[in-house]
């Protein structure tokens, strides 16, 4: 017996020296893939529903728990090509930060068939969420969901839902066509299948304004087989294009950043949507964000939750820190008095950190973003300008100009507070190519921040087996712009650039992997 | 335990070297290869990581099992048609009566399982409770309000009625220090003799309160205690001690009479959660003995409370002092050891010892209480108990304590359970309640 244990017991030392030794990717000579191949024909998908309550337990209990128990760290993305992007796919086009998107184009965004054309016919009353709306035809037969303001809060989701539409459409993502839409009670007609006082007595709740219209969201329905909200975590069970579990696609890890800098608190799988696009068995899914009404402080003040953005619904580990803690740390979200705060308490700069940013249900791919993921989520958001938001919010139709300044100053503050911290988590240096035998650096902090001085680096030179070919390099250079030598006559060349500022080391350096005088591979 | 340890590792290796032999089992076997890559990168961290991952498999499916049963429960229950469905189970006859199930459970004793039946309607409420452990483990109470305005004047009137047995009450002895006190006569050198009690009681009661934050009760009860010196187990109350010599034992069946007056104030918004103010209640009664029972006394006590906001609203420290005596009438005739003043609020035991008992008897205690998220709050909190025959005889030396932590587990601003550990004088002491806060303190559940 003794000499069995004490087999195991070398078999398992055997096992975890010979794992030991460090490997870094080796790439091949590809071109980088600029389209993933996910709208291949597959059979029809299954289908899932969403429960509020399945999905806190799952969510706030399951995940985080089971979670803690695995000792691993997360993975890098999966669907990230070898320079380091995020290719086209059913989740992700590259807009913003890609293309020159003009404020006009991002406001101009989803839209192909445009806003409902009266007379529009109920023809489904529906609950959404807290609020109600009803399914419309309009007078060309497009279909859309139709979402009032909560009578507390006028204007205020319709606002948010067109703005942050618009840029979630500039971030990549695919979303509905949403319009502020406004109708008068003669401009709807009833469909005979419904109850025609019931649509009166929800007019009656949400009220008209002076002039007899109702201010609405008007989401196009979109076209194809719902699936039901993207799975938070693994792959839709059926689909064959759904290959990499979510968790770890960095099209969605980025909503960290997206929803930290938008306070989409309220986050999760029904805010999400598949469809299945073509007839059964010929066609894909894709993958659709919807419902942003609850941003920019509105989930919060809605219901009256001091600790949106700062805390999760429930965690237990933070639970268990409070109890150690017995209290005596007051957090700043403590001095929000919910009967009393409007969502500009909500929607802040002060207390607004990155890294502490929390959504209200834990969701995975947030919970899995790596700094890598986040800092190509940054590149994005670095090109959101303050003409995007005057524009978007100019079109809202919102007569409070003084609120919606204060949104935007916010959002451009928020936006600096994540630029800076994200570009300190990483060497945030890219590569051009090698041009006259020197490797061509950019300096994305430099060129996104502007006016970094104390800037150097030290540069590591490795080939494939991971030994180090040559002296380290140091390098003070404040240009945004700049290049170092290599060796040419290298098969394969590592060249790690670690950034320092103000004298501090960035927490980790870029790669990037050169093939016969080819840059081949950058990792971050 | 040697083999066992072994047994173990040997199970968390095999388990290492199945989930864990190369890395690239972890990964997806289906994720494509978007990064271009020809060799994966692997760092020494990660490969330990892996391996006492591997090591945590079976926990973390069955937490993963677990929670995912209880994400289907919670689906299914949060269901309108489930919740219609159970609404129709626990509401009965219209849905005018509502019942509910309960469960106690303090350690060193058996668990109490049991049911409610509520009822409410035009200002009458009535609930009706019983539980059942076995034949002579059991309780049935019942309590019928009515609340009337008058203008901003509350009154409030009730009647109740109680039968109970129970096979386990533990007597130590009356006194600070049971074993060197002389009024009792111990048989065997054990702590506690177990004997058998079974109650019946009807009360009755009317409150007015003139404001909001105070008012008056008058109660009134009748009693009757039977009382068997063995019970449950092997410590009998016969066995420990000389029966004869414990003052009431012979006069069973203790039967008796007793009106009291009180006064209370309570200035916390809140009563259930976490909230400033200040609370107490003083009170005075008489009993008077019927039957077999010649005693005749007089009752009499306090309960003080302030509610100190410290570093925030919502943590407060709260100071507490429950104070409560007897004094008989005529020395002739003592008062049955039943109606001593004992630990009802310490913490430290269960409050169905009466560990320690006697003429007087304080308890005074210091709390914290903190919230831990909006669902959870916690509390720290440090008893003392102290009893004596006079003021005199009350000192620290043989008195007990208790310091303990608890979770409260709150929804809309009700507390629906408690978990709660406290080590002391008395060893350790675990508590847990549901559906039942032990939060109330209603001296009219005098046992």
């Amino acid at each position: 017996m003794n000499k069995i244990n004490s087999t195991l017991v070398v078999l398992c030392l055997v096992f975890l020296v010979s794992g030991c030794a460090n490997k870094h990717y080796v790439f091949s000579d590809t071109s980088p893939v600029k389209t993933l191949n996910d709208m291949q024909a597959s059979p029809l998908p299954t289908t899932n529903d969403f429960d509020f309550a399945e999905n806190a337990v799952t969510s706030a209990g399951r995940y985080p728990i089971s979670g803690h128990l695995d000792l691993r760290r997360a993975s890098r993305s999966a669907d990230v090509n070898s320079m380091d992007q995020v290719p086209n796919s059913t989740w992700y086009n590259a807009r913003l930060g890609y293309t020159d998107i003009s404020p006009n184009d991002l406001l101009q965004g989803p839209i192909s068939i445009g806003a409902p054309q009266k007379p529009i016919t109920v023809i489904k009353t529906k609950k959404i969420g807290d609020s109600k709306g009803f399914i419309v035809k309009d007078s060309k037969g497009n279909k859309y969901l139709i979402k009032f303001d909560p009578a507390e809060y006028p204007l205020l989701q319709t606002t948010n839902n067109l703005v942050v539409n618009r840029l979630f459409w500039g971030f990549g993502f695919n979303v509905p066509e949403d319009f502020i839409f406004y109708f008068k009670r003669n401009d709807l007609n009833v469909d005979s299948n419904i109850n025609e006082s019931d649509v009166d007595s929800l007019l009656f709740e949400v009220g008209a304004d002076k002039t007899g219209q109702y201010r609405t969201t008007a989401s196009l329905l979109i076209e194809g087989t719902v699936l039901g909200g993207t799975h938070q975590k693994g792959v839709r069970k059926g689909d064959l294009n759904d290959r990499v579990p979510h968790e770890n696609l960095r099209s969605l890890r980025s909503l960290r950043v997206f929803c930290a800098w938008l306070d989409h608190t309220g986050m999760r799988t029904d805010n999400s949507l598949d469809v299945y696009t073509g007839t059964a068995g010929n066609g894909y899914t894709k993958h659709y964000l919807l419902d942003f009404g609850e941003t920019l402080g509105a989930h919060g003040v809605e219901k009256g939750r001091p600790w949106d953005g700062h805390e999760h619904y429930f965690s237990l580990k933070d639970s268990i820190i409070k109890f150690a803690e017995l209290g005596l740390f007051v957090q700043p979200w403590e001095n929000r008095d919910p009967k009393s705060s409007t969502p500009k308490d909500y929607y802040q700069v002060e207390n607004f950190s990155f890294e502490k940013w929390k959504e209200s249900l834990p969701f995975q791919p947030i919970q899995k973003s790596q700094p890598d993921d986040d800092y190509w989520a940054v590149k994005i958001l670095a090109s959101v300008t303050r003409e995007h938001l005057e524009t978007l919010f100019n079109a809202t139709n919102n007569p409070q100009k003084e609120y919606l300044n204060y949104l935007i100053e916010t959002l451009v503050s928020r936006k600096q507070i994540i630029l800076n911290e994200v570009l300190s988590s990483v060497s945030p240096v890219e590569s051009t190519g090698i041009t006259n035998g020197e490797l061509q650096i950019t300096n994305m902090g430099q060129k996104i921040l502007g006016g970094l001085d104390n800037i150097s680096y030290k540069i590591n030179f490795y080939n494939e087996k991971n030994k180090k070919i040559s002296e380290t390099l140091l390098l003070e250079n404040q240009s945004t712009n700049f290049s170092i030598p290599i060796n040419t006559s290298s098969n394969y060349l590592r060249v790690d650039v670690r950034v320092w500022k103000n004298g501090k080391k960035a927490p980790r350096s870029a790669e990037f992997h050169i093939r016969n005088n080819k840059l081949v591979g950058v990792v971050h | 335990m040697h083999k066992l340890f072994l047994n173990t590792l040997n199970f968390v290796l095999v388990f290492s070297i199945i989930f864990s032999g190369s890395p690239s089992l972890f990964a997806e076997a289906t994720t494509p290869n978007v990064r271009g890559i020809e060799q994966e990168e692997t760092k020494t961290l990660d490969t330990t990581l892996a391996a006492l991952s591997a090591g945590l498999y079976l926990p973390r499916k069955l937490v993963d099992g677990t929670f995912f049963g209880a994400a289907k429960t919670a689906k299914v229950v949060s269901d309108p048609d489930f919740i219609r469905k159970v609404e129709d189970i626990l509401y009965i006859y219209k849905r005018d009566l509502a019942w509910f199930p309960t469960f106690s459970w303090q350690s060193g004793y058996r668990p109490n399982y049991g049911a409610g039946i509520y009822y409410s309607k035009n200002g009458v409420k009535s609930l009706t409770r019983f539980s059942l452990n076995d034949s002579d483990y059991y309780s049935f109470s019942t309590k019928a309000s009515y609340t009337q305005y008058f203008g901003r004047v509350k009154w409030k009137t009730s009647v109740a009625g109680l039968y109970e047995k129970r096979d386990d009450r533990r007597f130590y002895g009356i006194g600070s220090s049971p074993m060197a006190d002389t009024r009792n006569v111990f048989l065997s050198p054990e702590d506690f003799g177990v004997f058998t009690e079974e109650r019946r009681k009807l009360e009755w009661s009317s409150s007015i309160y003139p404001a909001e934050k105070w008012g008056f009760t008058y109660l009134g009860y009748y009693q009757r205690r039977g009382l068997l010196a063995s019970g449950k187990g092997d410590n009998d109350l016969r066995d420990r001690f000389r029966v004869s010599a414990i003052q009431g034992f012979n006069n069973a069946p203790i039967t008796q009479i007793y009106n009291e007056l009180s006064f209370k104030v309570d200035t916390r918004d809140n009563d259930k959660m976490i909230s400033r103010g200040f609370r107490s209640e003083v009170y005075s009664g008489i009993s008077v003995g019927l039957e077999n029972n010649d005693s005749d006394f007089v009752r009499f006590g306090a309960d003080v409370a302030a509610f100190i906001p410290v570093i925030k609203e919502n943590r407060v420290l709260v100071p507490r002092i429950v104070f409560n005596g007897v004094n008989e009438f005529d020395d002739r005739n003592p008062i049955p050891f039943t109606e001593f003043p004992r630990n009802r609020t310490f913490r430290g035991v269960s409050d169905k010892d009466l560990i320690r008992s006697d003429k007087l008897a304080f308890v005074p205690s210091l709390e914290y209480q903190w919230p831990l998220s909006h669902v959870l709050s916690g509390h720290i909190f440090i008893d003392t108990l102290i009893v004596g025959p006079t003021i005199s005889d009350l000192g620290w030396d043989d008195g007990l304590w208790a310091a303990g932590v608890g979770v409260d587990f709150h929804y809309r601003e009700r507390e629906f359970g408690r978990a709660q550990f406290a080590v002391g004088s008395e060893g350790f002491q675990f508590t847990f309640t549901i559906g039942t806060p032990l939060r109330s303190n209603s001296r009219s559940d005098w046992k």
